[in-house]
């Protein structure tokens, strides 16, 4: 059901802000109003900066260390994207978490430690660029770059196989030259030449042999040069995993730093929450809306706070929406997570969660229809309920899910792909595909009447009479009509049933002008094209139901080939076991997705358009609900 | 190998490779998207995953196309049928409906998951409008395999 927010206004001593606010948010049922024209001192800003920094510092503190934090399997990794894992605290350990001097001095060491890594990362960056462009010549002991009179020194590189050629080029000239190689690195070869000074020609043989001059010159041999960067590189790795070591034994800290950004979190959401009202110098006054029937029990809780402070109800201003919140309880809570993926309805509109509950069982089973599916989802989703007890509502609605999956499967008698319940079939979705299509056309039927009986008493019920009885009530007649037609064979009673829903829409037009009423009458005939398109959307879970049974079959034959195939006895037992676990582990995985999604969206287009449009907003309390952490009370 | 029996292969052949085609460009491009998503965010890995898969299921259904027309001709581990030209023919133009469809359709899915990888960026709670959204486009792949089948069931061999 929907929960409705009244709007209140909070007042209250300045100097008990804090706590009222605080115990606001441990109630969880006030959203704040932020007022155009808020007002906020000095003294909040000061302390929302404060709030800001100590943020700010958990949040580095939580990346840095979390590079050294020991990678999850690649299944948690995914799980926890989905569901992350929160850890307890009650309040008072959080609070004596934030008043911790360690946690500065964690914050200092994370500091100290990332500017050591930064400056050594870049100096080994460096080194490593010197290196590489040094090791070609790494073979040379001495310097070339002695003042020799009358000759000059070329440094360059040349590919390995052109070695020779450049040596016989030179050689040709029977000119005094002296090479020197430095060593081979990716197929090139560092060198150093020494020639006469006049001789510049030597140069340029070696150039056209294919050596490249390279710009390069050393105060010392390269050989000496390349072997104190290798030890420097090396002690730098040594001090960099000695850094590395220190953080992953920091790596400890991590769950102690999440909560606290929770609680800073927490802590800047109370400034926000100041800042969006107003001040005097003794009083604070909010906005707030608040669900309705809470605010008395919030008061009670406020005024042992500080008798001085008060909460009134406040009228809405035109046109102004209050925010929306779905409580259901029990089973029907699972149903919530269908609802969430659309949005919220507007406050003046029905919840669709327990309409929808039902059918959208029904839809995912008949998408699936596999008892084996069935009972694998069931069995899996118990599994990870039992697990991730903060998911329990998701993983209730694929048990649910599941269980009617299991009937759709005794119903087209398919079990894992095989003929296993096949004495308990009532239809053949693969030999007789059109009396599944009937089945589900049926099912689509039945779930727009349903719609529109709902829309046509929220209509009523919000004294809409005109809605209600013209294009609900017409379309109702109509749906009455065709059933009839269905039992009876009769088509008189479907013609009368259109010419009725015409009447009605004519008769119930909002429109004074009696042709504008005509044409709504010719309006709702119109809308019965939309009717046929809407349970011709049905057939889709034909279609899902007939994919995931043909590839189940499918791999169920994969299998028996592979069995027939592989001559070594064991083996072939060992793939076939492999083929049928992973394929049938995928496909339901697979169609699962599939079945959710267009199941859902059954709901969200064919379903909510009867009754509903949506698009209202979610309240979103004041609340103590962490990315980390779960407030636990002692 | 008679006329009848090739073009029987050629419709299976097709509604497998087109679709498997169309999956492949959609799912590579919603991956380019979704890698580059992960790079900043790591923990949005499993919804990323979802936006990618979902047009892959076009491969699927071509797959699913295929196997019927397999297993109607007798060419899945049974004896092989004799297959008239006619047949054959009736067998292709079965296929065209999911070859093309999901081909296109994959294609289509795929840019709008790639979308919703911008949403799950900045609204991660939003991630599910995000794939129904793109679920939306894959309708009509179901219909034309809806077709398909409806049509390969009608024919007797």
């Amino acid at each position: 059901m929907n929960l409705s927010a009244k709007k209140y206004e909070i007042i209250g001593l300045k100097d008990k802000s804090q706590e009222i606010i605080e115990e606001m948010q441990l109630s969880g049922v006030a959203e704040i109003i932020s007022l155009d024209e808020g007002e906020f001192t000095d003294g909040d800003l000061k302390n929302k900066s404060s709030v800001e920094l100590k943020l700010a510092e958990m949040k580095f503190v939580n990346d840095f260390l979390s590079r050294f934090e020991e990678k999850q399997g690649f299944l948690s990794a995914l799980i926890d994207s989905f569901f992350p894992t929160k850890d307890k605290y009650d309040l008072k350990q959080l609070r004596n978490l934030s008043s911790e001097k360690r946690t500065d001095e964690l914050v200092e060491s994370c500091n100290f430690l990332e500017k050591r890594l930064n400056r050594i990362d870049s100096r080994c960056e460096l080194l490593e660029r010197e290196i590489e462009e040094l090791k070609k010549f790494s073979g040379i002991s001495e310097n070339p770059f002695i003042d020799f009179e009358n000759f000059e020194v070329f440094i360059g590189s040349i590919i390995s196989d052109k070695k020779e050629e450049l040596l016989n080029a030179l050689k040709e000239k029977s000119i005094f030259f002296f090479i020197r190689w430095g060593g081979e690195e990716e197929k090139k070869n560092g060198f150093y030449m020494i020639y006469p000074q006049e001789e510049e020609q030597l140069v340029e043989i070696a150039k056209s042999v294919g050596a490249v001059q390279e710009s390069i010159t050393w105060s010392r041999p390269p050989a000496e040069i390349v072997r104190e960067k290798r030890e420097e590189l090396s002690d730098l790795k040594k001090k960099r995993e000695e850094i590395i070591e220190r953080g992953r034994e920091l790596t400890g800290e991590i769950p102690k730093v999440r909560a606290l950004i929770d609680w800073y979190g927490w802590e800047l959401e109370k400034c926000e929450a100041l800042e969006s009202g107003k001040k005097t110098e003794l009083y604070f006054y909010l906005q707030a809306w608040i669900l309705e029937g809470r605010a008395e029990k919030m008061e009670e809780k406020l005024k042992k706070i500080t008798p001085y402070m008060s909460i009134n109800e406040l009228e809405m201003r035109k046109n102004e929406r209050p925010p929306v919140l779905m409580e259901n309880k029990d089973l029907m809570e699972s149903f919530e997570v269908v609802t969430g993926v659309y949005g919220a309805p507007k406050s003046d509109e029905p919840d669709p969660t327990p309409f929808l509950a039902p059918f959208f069982a029904v839809a995912f089973g008949l998408a699936l229809s596999d008892a084996g599916y069935g009972l694998l989802l069931i069995a899996l989703c118990y599994f990870m309920g039992k697990k991730l007890e903060d998911a329990r509502a998701f993983f209730n609605l694929f048990i649910i899910a599941g269980a009617f999956t299991v009937l759709a499967g005794l119903l087209t008698g398919t079990f894992f792909g095989t003929d296993l319940f096949a004495g308990l079939r009532i239809v053949d979705a693969v030999s007789d595909p059109i009396e599944v299509l009937y089945l589900v056309s049926v099912f689509g039927l039945i779930q727009i009447f349903v719609g529109l009986l709902v829309g046509l008493f929220w209509n009523y019920k919000q004294g809409d009479i005109n809605t209600a009885l013209g294009s609900k009530g017409g379309a109702v007649v109509f749906f009455l009509g065709i059933a009839a037609f269905a039992f009876t064979g009769r088509a008189p009673l479907l013609i009368g049933s259109v010419i009725l829903m015409f009447l009605l829409n004519i008769i119930f037009s909002e429109n004074e002008n009696p042709l504008k009423r005509l044409l709504s009458g010719f309006g709702s005939l119109y809308d019965l094209i939309g009717y046929f398109s809407d349970v011709l959307s049905y057939s889709r879970l034909l279609a899902l139901g007939l994919a995931t049974g043909i590839i189940a079959m499918t791999i169920n034959m994969i299998a028996f080939i592979f069995m027939d195939m592989i001559p070594v006895a064991g083996l072939n037992v060992a793939v076939a076991g492999f083929v049928l676990v992973f394929g049938h582990v995928a496909n339901l995985l697979i169609n699962a997705l599939s079945s959710f999604i267009h199941s859902a969206r059954l709901q969200f287009v064919e379903f909510f358009s009867k009754f509903m449009e949506g698009g209202g907003r979610r309240f979103r309390p004041l609340a103590k609900k962490g990315r980390f952490v779960e407030v636990i009370k002692k | 190998m008679e006329l009848g029996l090739i073009l029987a292969i050629l419709g299976a052949g097709l509604a497998v490779t087109l679709p498997c085609i169309g999956s492949a460009i959609a799912l590579s491009a919603v991956g380019r998207s979704a890698a580059g998503l992960i790079s900043e965010e790591p923990e949005k890995f499993g919804k990323a995953l979802l936006l990618q898969v979902l047009p892959g299921t076009q491969g699927i259904y071509g797959f699913l196309a295929a196997v019927l027309v397999l297993q109607q001709v007798g060419l899945f581990g049974e004896e092989i049928v004799e297959v008239s030209a006619g047949v054959g023919w009736q067998i292709l133009l079965a296929c065209i409906p999911i070859t093309l469809a999901g081909l296109l359709s994959a294609v289509f899915q795929g840019k709008v998951s790639v979308s919703g990888i911008s949403t799950l960026a900045k609204k991660p709670e939003e991630a599910g409008k995000a794939i129904i959204l793109s679920a939306m486009v894959e309708t009509y792949a179901v219909i034309a395999l809806l077709l398909t089948i409806l049509i390969l069931n009608g024919i007797t061999v």
